[in-house]
């Protein structure tokens, strides 16, 4: 037990090393894409705190399932949920910067924007490993393996590309060889991340333990297997494009001169060479995106709720009604981005 | 405080507004793991209560079943179409019931001191053993806290159909799912004969035939069975069969080989042998029950601590443990 204790209270920390200059990046660069100053100093110096505070405290958290006292278990619980708090007034503080901003769409600012959305959605696995009542059902299973990797995959690893993408060119002076392999490695990237992720969810969610090397040949299963093994294939492979990029950067990528300018003029002349178009939330591409695709979103939103019926009917989650509900979800909300995907040329 | 300081206090505010009541509403539940679904517990379907505690290496079993109650150690007994409700709990040390049936559902229970938790089991629907295990550790791969839940056959012994089913679809999972996984044990039909002579050897982890459980054997109804078994004197501390007393290891010589039938809810006694190292050992009987358990079935107390180096404040590795037992099926007709 004192093993257990003094691991996590040491090693815990490594999420944080992992996690926070993620966050750090996201403040330089959402306020930077924008073109605009922080929304709020004040939230992020108070986060900054609360994150030095609460990231210490939490480590036990990983200890719900051993012998402990409940009520000690549910302390810890409430100060894990302390450690959301900075990281949700991080999020309204980077959204209301970016807030009717004119973003421009390229690479950089896709990665950010994926960062900042994906700490989101591995936020929410987290709060809900962090629920004991919760835990005790995915404790030791591959969802606990999901959470991490959506941690990783879909925020910290992007930011850190976000940066990549602008630091090369900095440090090299030559800049991307290929826009397009930069854009395959986006969309491959993080198609197969989210696609690994969910299967990890759905193996975890049918109880298999992490670290299992046997499983039961059911449909189920199988089918979560097989999806981790395609996403990961998937981002693999994107990623050797952005390693291929990288080397033939270093080689032929054109000089730029990149001195006069300060960092924020460096990354978007940066990103505007990496540009897909500029479906900003003001921009007449998007208007006129949401006024001819009007019907097709409001379509898509209709099969999107339909699809949480099917959700609900889903049970213990064996049998195909969890098929229908990814369809008609994944069907739904491409329905509703499709206008805005055709008008802004970004894919 | 302007407008823009409202929104951000008001949004942090709603955020621990929103943890506080999940926080809330959900401290009821942290002193149970698990649950029984309700559909299970409303149809007709006959129950058996099994109190599952858990050991430092082994399941501690208490069924209240249709033949009574009964105590075992890594075993549940059930019969077709009964429902197992199972309660586990554990004193001292932290566990978890792993149930990967292979062609069904995966159960999956932490048993966590000062918690109870639940779980209802379904019937495969073949009768025979079928395996579950300690998870918490290092998933399916810790090598000795495997148990059986072994199904019999609603009266009389296993028909030839229950056993050609059963064998079928092992075969097939040890095919295809279960490659390289010694925790389903293969089956060895020696049903062919009534005098069957079955040979079985242990290797350097005190196993038989590398499996936990050992080998599931198929005899025919009044065989009379010779079961010969080897175990090499054990030289890793690996093997649960060497222990440390007083800081110096020891092989264990005081565990009892024996054969057990299963019937009327209870384990009987119907032969018996103390370990020996490095020669053959030779069980016999007649098979007259439905199944039997046979090997090193009641957990051996091990304990490594070289040079009493073990302690609560380093850590400490001791337990009773047992990894070289099977279940015998017994084919009727």
């Amino acid at each position: 037990m004192a093993n257990q204790v003094a691991f996590w209270i040491f090693g815990h920390a490594v999420v944080y090393m992992l996690w926070l200059p993620a966050v750090s990046a996201l403040y330089l660069l959402i306020p930077t894409l924008a073109g605009k100053p922080l929304y709020s100093d004040k939230l992020g110096r108070i986060s900054a705190l609360l994150y030095l505070v609460f990231s210490n405290v939490v480590p036990i958290h990983h200890l719900y399932m051993v012998n402990l006292p409940v009520y000690m278990k549910f302390v810890q619980e409430i100060l894990t949920y302390g450690v959301v708090i900075p990281s949700m007034m991080t999020f309204f503080n980077l959204w209301a910067t970016a807030k009717e901003a004119k973003f421009s769409w390229n690479v950089v600012s896709a990665f950010t924007v994926t960062a900042f959305a994906g700490a989101i959605a591995a936020g929410v696995t987290g709060i809900s490993n962090a629920t004991i009542s919760f835990d005790a059902i995915v404790h030791n299973t591959m969802w606990v393996v999901g959470h991490f990797h959506a941690m990783i995959l879909l925020s910290i690893v992007p930011a850190a590309m976000a940066v990549v993408y602008f630091m090369i060119p900095m440090l090299t002076g030559r800049n991307w060889y290929s826009k397009g392999a930069a854009w395959f490695h986006f969309w491959g990237y993080l198609l197969g991340s989210v696609i690994l992720v969910v299967g990890m969810d759905q193996l975890g969610l049918g109880g298999l333990l992490r670290r299992s090397e046997i499983f039961p040949r059911t449909y189920y299963f199988v089918s979560a297997e097989v999806e981790v093994t395609v996403g990961m294939l998937l981002a693999q492979a994107a990623t050797l494009a952005w390693l291929l990029n990288l080397l033939s950067t270093l080689v032929k990528g054109r000089r730029i001169e990149l001195a006069p300018l300060d960092l924020g003029q460096t990354i978007q002349v940066i990103g505007v060479s990496l540009s897909g178009a500029l479906p900003t939330l003001t921009s007449p591409v998007l208007r006129r995106a949401i006024s001819r695709g009007y019907g097709m979103g409001v379509l898509g939103a209709l099969i999107a709720a339909l699809s949480f019926f099917f959700l609900a009917k889903m049970g213990d989650g064996y049998g195909d009604f969890i098929w229908i509900w990814l369809l008609l979800f994944i069907t739904g909300v491409f329905l509703m981005a499709l206008p805005i995907l055709r008008d802004s040329k970004g894919v | 405080m302007n407008s823009k300081e409202k929104w951000e206090w008001g949004f942090t505010l709603s955020a621990i507004i929103l943890l506080a009541l999940v926080a809330a509403t959900t401290f009821p539940y942290i002193f149970q793991v698990g649950g029984v679904p309700a559909p299970h517990l409303t149809n007709d379907a006959p129950v058996i209560q099994v109190h599952l505690i858990q050991r430092q290496y082994v399941f501690q079993v208490e069924e209240e079943g249709p033949k009574g109650n009964s105590s075992y150690y890594n075993l549940i007994l059930t019969y077709p179409s009964y429902l197992l409700n199972l309660t586990a709990t554990s004193i001292d040390v932290t566990g978890n019931l792993y149930f990967p049936y292979y062609s069904g559902q995966v159960i999956d229970v932490q048993i966590v001191p000062g918690t109870q938790a639940y779980a209802v089991i379904l019937p495969p629907s073949v009768p025979g053993p079928y395996v579950f295990l300690n998870g918490e550790y290092d998933g399916p791969w810790f090598p000795y806290q495997v148990a059986v839940i072994l199904e019999l056959p609603s009266s009389g012994y296993f028909t030839l159909s229950d056993v050609s089913r059963y064998y079928e679809q092992t075969q097939q999972a040890r095919a295809g799912a279960l490659v390289g996984d010694p925790y389903n044990p293969p089956v060895i039909l020696c049903n062919s004969t009534f005098e069957p002579r079955i040979y079985l050897s242990a290797d350097q982890y005190g196993i038989l035939n590398f499996t936990v459980p050992a080998p599931t054997l198929v005899v025919k109804e009044g065989a009379n069975v010779s079961l010969v078994l080897f175990f090499p004197f054990p030289t890793s501390d690996s093997n649960y069969l060497r222990t440390y007393v007083n800081g110096r290891p020891e092989v264990v010589n005081n565990a009892t080989l024996g054969i057990y039938g299963v019937s009327g809810g209870t384990l009987k006694q119907v032969a018996s042998v103390e370990l020996r190292y490095g020669v053959p050992i030779i069980l016999n009987f007649t098979a007259v029950y439905p199944a039997y358990v046979y090997g090193i079935y009641y957990p051996i107390h091990t304990n490594y601590s070289p040079g009493n180096t073990s302690s609560p404040v380093i850590g400490e590795d001791f337990g009773l443990v047992t990894g070289a037992w099977g279940i015998i099926m017994v084919e009727g007709g």
